[in-house]
């Protein structure tokens, strides 16, 4: 599936130096901070590039987080750490440019690390689905990837983000537009692999039609909710969420006639083919306003894709069948209105993964928290902590992000896509 | 956001069906 998938930019982030000060000198207590420094910079370095695998970069991420949760959480204590305001942290939002968002909190650290820990796992199900061959093995690291991803944001949303202090800023990462609509398109996204993999095996055209009617239903909810932001900034990707969501559309018609066609409703199948071909006009629009609306993130090509062109003629075969049998067996009235397709899915849904944020690194114990001197923290210093002296500081810039290979041949399967 | 409650892998039979990790119904050869 290569040029499948939009990918909106990682989120940069400025350098951290954990140097937080200390009662005394205590051995740990240096260790902690410098095993966080290490361990946020291997993270970072690891992110830009998808073609990792998902068994180097998971234990990397989970080291982190345990060191950070030390900063949240006071040792062995549901209470605040006194250490978690201490430190400021900065970071971009995949969508809003290079200006970063500064906080003293290290939850706003947490929910940053998530997301962009999500976003990487978006990147690595499109740079899987864009191989030359994807096996069954790969379809299946493509679909959990992309819910495993959902799952991060998820959590960063419901857990963490109504802890912080400040609201959320419009169109950033953890407003809830933003948030619904990365969600939805990454479940979505899941269950285009289930689909590509039910045309592959011929399931029951029932199953399929109700499958793609779901997905459209999530790639339509998820532009929805960015509907009310910035068309110059978000235009771009939410024309992708529409155009995905007339496409699956446009199949989910065609095999909701397929099967009407199937019980002998030749009237209603001509109806509902008529409405897959509307749709699928709608979404070929769709693509060329995608194409050439600016914005951040990637340029998909979905219309050059063996899995969007070859639905056309199948419509048009199957429509030109029914009317010659109409007009020859059946005699069928059409229908002023589509028929209604199946409002749920019953195979193949897709959720996003539960997940559990890792306990706290072994070595933050009440000994080690208690050599940290509060009062000397960057937090209470005038020269870190006015805005002005934040605004010096000026942008971030964009990470650079490793290419991801991806082909303009087509897939030799039926549906575009190999996932057997 | 209104996410479906099922997911692929939870069930390896659903309405006594058996399904494949993706959530879809075994097919049989």
């Amino acid at each position: 599936m290569s040029h499948w998938f939009h990918r909106n930019p990682l989120k940069a982030t400025g350098e951290v130096k954990f140097d937080m000060k200390m009662v005394a000198s205590d051995s740990q207590a240096l260790k902690i901070c410098s095993d966080l420094k290490q361990s946020r910079k291997r993270v970072l370095e690891l992110l830009p590039d998808a073609n990792h695998e998902i068994s180097v970069v998971e234990p990397a991420l989970t080291l982190y987080l345990a060191l950070l949760r030390g900063l949240i959480y006071a040792p062995d204590s549901t209470d605040w750490s006194k250490l978690r305001h201490s430190l400021r942290f900065k970071w971009t939002h995949s969508v809003l440019g290079n200006t970063p968002e500064s906080q003293f909190d290290a939850i706003f650290e947490l929910v940053s690390v998530l997301q962009n820990a999500a976003f990487w796992y978006f990147k690595h199900a499109a740079k899987v689905a864009a191989q030359d061959d994807v096996s069954s093995d790969e379809a299946k690291e493509v679909h959990r990837s992309l819910r495993r991803g959902a799952g991060l944001l998820q959590h960063a949303q419901n857990e963490w983000l109504p802890h912080l202090l400040q609201q959320p800023l419009a169109g950033s990462d953890g407003d809830p537009r933003v948030h619904t609509a990365y969600l939805n398109q990454a479940t979505a996204e899941a269950q285009e692999v289930t689909i590509a993999r039910a045309v592959e095996l011929k399931h029951n055209a029932g199953l399929i039609s109700a499958l793609c009617h779901e997905t459209s239903k999530m790639f339509t909810t998820a532009a929805d909710s960015l509907a009310s932001l910035d068309h110059k900034i978000f235009g771009h990707w939410m024309n992708y969420l529409r155009l995905k969501a007339a496409f699956y559309l446009a199949y989910a018609y065609n095999y909701s006639g397929e099967n009407l066609l199937n019980q002998d409703k030749c009237g209603e199948a001509i109806r509902a083919l008529q409405e897959a071909k509307k749709s699928y006009e709608g979404a070929a629009a769709l693509c060329k306003e995608y194409s050439t609306t600016k914005g951040p993130g990637t340029k998909a090509k979905p219309d050059r894709h063996q899995f969007f062109r070859r639905i056309a003629p199948i419509i048009n075969r199957t429509l030109e069948k029914c009317e010659r049998e109409n007009g020859m067996i059946y005699h069928q009235k059409v229908p002023y209105d589509a028929p209604e397709l199946e409002l749920r899915a019953t195979y193949g849904l897709a959720s996003p993964e539960e997940y559990c944020l890792p306990p706290a690194a072994p070595l933050w114990c009440a000994a080690t928290y208690a050599a940290f001197d509060l009062t000397k923290n960057m937090a209470s210093d005038p020269a870190v902590n006015s805005k002005a002296a934040q605004k010096v500081e000026g942008d971030l810039a964009p990470v650079q992000e490793a290419a991801v290979h991806q082909k303009d041949a087509d897939h030799k399967s039926d549906s575009g896509c190999s996932l057997m | 956001p209104n996410a479906p409650s099922k997911e692929p892998g939870a069930d390896t039979v659903k309405d006594g069906l058996p399904v494949d990790e993706f959530g879809l119904p075994q097919m049989t050869s």
